[in-house]
């Protein structure tokens, strides 16, 4: 079974049992507060760190953080906390 | 919570450099998230550096790991509690005065600084205060050595006033809740001890309120001093008795005298105007300084202020400021005239009067004075109806 596949069927049985798809492994969440903070998690690989852009590799694509003043604090290996003044989030080949 | 604890752990601001083996800052980024150290403050300088801090307690397992990839790993600054310390090893003045300022916040924080009373009627808070300070407890005291259940029962043992007591602590701060013993005047049970009522003074009877005990008198007898006005023996019949306490009131026409006597020559008080104030201080009850009086005033009187010292009006500190007045003072000897004289013995009088006939109904009174060179004696005779029983044990050979 193809990757994709495999993410589409973890969906469905996401949405069959209303529950948020991120409980369920290989799915990447964002939260973001107000325009201030984004968290994300689901991340592999940090692409580009700069104080206008932010861009991560999660395990379902690419999700690009815009702005200006943005940092970058982590705890955990898989979870990103960007501070600053958020712009805009471009989402790159996610999930159908 | 990780601030707390990267202060007290301390945490170290490192620059690392990846440059050296051609590593981008987000190479160094991903690195640094793949180890699982936790971080804060991390910012991109260059091209292939960055900066970030991380706890103190990571520092070790860090550079080991990034010293096998190849990167340079600079310490910009530390900052803590820990380093600022080690700086400061030296300086032993500091350190010093922190280890007292925590040894007092530790101390008294667990001692007693103030005791609030309540519950109390006939005795006062501060001589329930004195009282504990007797047996233990007070202003000072270490809260988790007094022993609180000892210290209630044997207040109770040690002060038959007290019929209930208890003391709490809510932070530095003693309630004592006290309920006194109540007496009733007249109580309806026997408390053993048998007794009869005999005449306080001569008179004639006019009425009588027994509550126990037989009258042995009736309206218009005439009974002396001492006379025995109700028995404590009551006749159970086959020669036996049984004894009881008597109880009661038995009013008599009678007539007292009151005998004043002011000398004319008196001697009165007259303050120098010299003054001295003692101030000394206590700080949980313990004296911490005090000023030496002078020793140049012979006699004085004294008036004592106790003032608490509050913290911007609203912590009261556990030290107490005593201020003690001393004023001198010479005695002189005047000679009084007759009409001062009089006016003393006139209000000496209506206070013993008011005193000694309590709930007595006057009937006539009549005064005379009697004057020489020394005394003014002023005798007035109260022609009253009273209270004359007074109680006397029934002692039994």
């Amino acid at each position: 079974m193809s990757s994709a596949r495999v993410k589409k069927l973890l969906y469905d049985i996401a949405e069959m049992l209303q529950m948020p798809p991120s409980v369920f492994g290989g799915i990447s969440s964002i939260t973001v507060s107000g325009n201030r903070e984004a968290e994300i998690c689901g991340c592999e690989k940090l692409l580009l760190y700069s104080e206008e852009c932010i861009r991560l590799k999660v395990r379902d694509g690419n999700i690009s953080v815009n702005g200006s003043g943005l940092t970058m604090k982590s705890y955990y290996t898989d979870t990103v906390v960007i501070k600053g003044k958020i712009h805009s989030i471009e989402l790159e080949d996610c999930c159908d | 919570l990780s601030g707390v604890a990267d202060f007290l752990f301390g945490s170290t601001v490192l620059k690392i450099s990846g440059e050296k083996c051609g590593a981008a800052a987000e190479d160094l980024i991903n690195f640094l998230i793949r180890t699982g150290i936790p971080y804060r403050s991390l910012k991109k300088i260059d091209k292939g550096e960055i900066t970030v801090e991380i706890s103190a307690t990571h520092i070790k397992r860090l550079r080991r790991i990034v010293d096998k990839r190849g990167f340079l790993v600079y310490i910009v600054y530390r900052r803590g509690l820990p380093f600022f310390l080690y700086e400061r090893r030296k300086r032993i003045g500091i350190l010093l005065g922190a280890a007292i300022f925590c040894f007092m916040i530790g101390r008294f924080s667990r001692t007693v600084w103030e005791i609030e009373v309540s519950g109390n009627e006939s005795v006062a808070s501060s001589e329930v205060c004195d009282r504990l300070d007797k047996l233990g407890f007070g202003v000072g005291s270490y809260i988790p050595s007094v022993d609180f259940y000892s210290l209630c029962n044997r207040y109770l043992i040690e002060y038959s006033d007290a019929s209930w007591i208890s003391v709490n602590t809510d932070g530095t701060k003693a309630s004592v809740q006290l309920r006194e013993t109540k007496y009733r005047e007249f109580a309806d049970t026997d408390d053993g001890i048998p007794s009869n009522l005999v005449a306080s003074c001569d008179g004639q009877i006019e009425s009588t309120e027994v509550y126990s005990g037989n009258t042995v008198v009736k309206y218009g007898d005439t009974v002396r001093k001492g006379e025995l006005l109700v028995s404590g023996f009551n006749d159970v019949g086959e020669n036996l008795y049984k004894l009881t306490r008597s109880r009661g009131r038995i009013y008599a026409r009678t007539d007292k005298l009151f005998e004043i006597e002011v000398p004319f020559i008196r001697e009165v008080v007259e303050y120098t105007g010299k003054e001295e104030e003692i101030k000394t201080c206590f700080l949980l009850g313990v004296r911490l300084f005090a000023k030496t009086p002078s020793d140049d005033m012979e006699k004085y009187s004294t008036k004592t202020v106790e003032k608490r010292i509050w913290l911007f009006d609203i912590i009261k500190l556990p030290i107490t400021v005593v201020t003690e007045t001393r004023k001198e003072f010479s005695v002189k000897e005047i000679r009084l005239t007759a009409e001062e004289a009089e006016r003393i013995a006139a209000a000496e009088l209506a206070e013993r009067l008011s005193k000694e006939l309590d709930g007595a109904e006057i009937l006539g009174r009549t005064v005379e004075v009697y004057c020489d060179e020394e005394i003014y004696r002023m005798v007035c005779k109260v022609s009253c109806i009273c209270d004359i029983a007074e109680e006397r044990e029934i002692v039994l050979s």
